[in-house]
């Protein structure tokens, strides 16, 4: 290399290391973390009483007392990435739980306040795969 | 320098390279397969290719952008050095086939042409955390398609070493775009500690093999030499080991004074093929050869032996004793010079 390339070299990494943990950071920051969550092969969890249970083509969805929803896919997904919301009872988009995998385990989302149902949402094509509400 | 000559055998090694090459992104496609489907039996076919070539290339990336610091730092990566434009390749490969099966999955069902629907699908340019980072990554493989497809050295020769190494400085901007594609989009959705956490400790390890070799070369350009009338004062001729060189700095520009056969010459350090250090070779057959991939130039005028045409530029030495001098002043490439007899 010729001293002119080393140096061009210096500052490209000196303008990359500015800019690169600056995108992170901002990425970082408004990441929304997965609300608490567990999984279970069977059913809801024991010694969990069921307050309100609602179905569609797509899922079943239980709220049980210990405020935690659960949720069942009813057949393999086809979305990449099926991303599970609270439904606000004004029927807004609420906080973001997690992620719904697999259609054989059931996924148990702690809630903070009562919600009206879930949206369940395909970040990747932008698009609702399918609604439940109580 | 106190780096260790290597002779390449060029053909074979490469051979060997790329069959390990081939045979480590096979190895890592499976596992992740394996894994994957242990985890989540019902994860897609399309969604594991996507997956996994994905995190294949990032990887693949990582290694390339450590390669050249690493061989710099430490001369026993030079092998690896030798083989980074097949791994450049290989790595477009995996992201061609990751982002092939993005557009084909998410893009090539409407009916609007796939490429312009990865454009203006999502038109929220404004938000951070709803960026269409496939975007990002579209405008990084590009890039990579324009690196991978002039990597050969017929575009070398022909784009000028100067245009070809602008070009494949671009692997940085392919870098940028790549991080952001991935926090910007995969990490929103995935969002797991452990994946970022890869992400920025491979981003310290890069960004810091890159700034210290930076500044430790930069040292070794800023050196001033003692002048004597015009001359600058080099070494002792004891200093310099028969048949290699001292590299030494003359107004920024990196010199290989070779001593050889009684004889001293000085020609500029820098190889036409791609860059590679000449000092840090060794006279074989009465040519200086490049420690890289073995290009060749006469001592004497810094001309490759006939049938090539390479030529560097070259420089007049005198002794005063046992002390060598240079002149700083460099003649066109290719001049003949009187070595200086010892
Ligand atoms: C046309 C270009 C591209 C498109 C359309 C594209 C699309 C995508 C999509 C849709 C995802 C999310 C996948 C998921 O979560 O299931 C993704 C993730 C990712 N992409 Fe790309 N991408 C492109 C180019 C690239 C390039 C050039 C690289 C790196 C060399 C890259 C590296 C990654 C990585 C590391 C991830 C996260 C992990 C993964 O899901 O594989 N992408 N990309
Ligand atoms: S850099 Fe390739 S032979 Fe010198």
């Amino acid at each position: 290399m010729t001293s002119g390339l080393r140096k061009a070299h210096k500052y490209i990494w000196l303008a990359l290391t500015i800019v690169i943990p600056t995108v992170m950071a901002f990425a970082i920051k408004d990441l929304q973390f997965p609300a608490k969550n567990t999984q279970t092969k069977t059913g809801i969890p024991r010694n969990s009483a069921v307050v309100k249970g609602v179905e569609n083509d797509v899922a079943w969805l239980i709220l049980t007392k210990y405020q935690t929803i659960s949720v069942n896919l009813k057949s393999p997904l086809k979305h990449p990435s099926s991303l599970v919301y609270e439904l606000n009872k004004d029927g807004s988009q609420g906080r973001f739980l997690g992620q719904l995998t697999n259609s054989m385990i059931v996924h148990h989302f702690e809630i903070e306040k009562p919600i009206s149902g879930i949206i369940i949402y395909d970040a990747l094509k932008e698009s609702e795969i399918t609604k439940l509400t109580f | 320098m106190g780096l260790d000559y290597q002779l390449v055998l060029w053909n074979k090694h490469k051979k060997t390279y790329d069959k390990i090459i081939a045979f480590s992104m096979l190895l890592y496609i499976i596992l992740f397969a394996v894994i994957t489907l242990v985890f989540n039996a019902e994860t897609s076919i399309e969604t594991l290719v996507i997956r996994a070539f994905g995190s294949l290339a990032i990887i693949m990336l990582h290694i390339i952008l450590v390669i050249g610091p690493l061989a710099r730092l430490n001369s026993n990566f030079l092998p690896i050095l030798y083989n980074r434009r097949h791994l450049g390749v290989s790595m477009f490969i995996a992201a061609l086939i990751h982002g092939g099966f993005s557009i084909f999955q998410f893009h090539a069902l409407g009916d609007v042409n796939p490429i312009y629907s990865v454009f203006t699908s999502n038109m929220d340019y404004a938000s951070l955390t709803n960026f269409p980072f496939q975007v990002l990554g579209f405008l990084a493989l590009l890039i990579l398609f324009v690196m991978a497809s002039t990597s050969h050295d017929f575009f070398l020769g022909n784009l000028s070493a100067k245009v070809w190494k602008r070009l494949h400085m671009l692997v940085y901007v392919a870098y940028a775009l790549i991080i952001a594609h991935v926090f910007l989009g995969a990490f929103q959705q995935e969002t797991s500690v452990f994946t970022i956490g890869i992400l920025v400790i491979g981003f310290v390890i890069v960004v810091s093999l890159h700034l210290i070799t930076a500044f430790k070369e930069g040292k070794i350009d800023a050196a001033k030499a003692e002048e004597k009338e015009g001359w600058l004062k080099v070494c002792d001729i004891s200093e310099i080991e028969e048949d290699r060189a001292k590299i030494f700095t003359v107004e920024n520009e990196r010199v290989a004074i070779f001593k050889y056969d009684g004889k001293l010459s000085a020609i500029h350090n820098v190889c036409k093929h791609q860059g590679g250090p000449l000092g840090e070779g060794k006279i074989i057959d009465g040519c200086i050869t490049c420690p890289w991939h073995g290009y060749q130039y006469l001592p004497g005028n810094g001309q490759s032996p006939p049938p090539f045409t390479e030529k560097v530029a070259t420089y007049a030495l005198k002794l005063q004793g046992e002390m060598i001098y240079i002149n700083p002043d460099a003649f066109n490439e290719g001049t003949e010079v009187e070595p200086c007899n010892y």
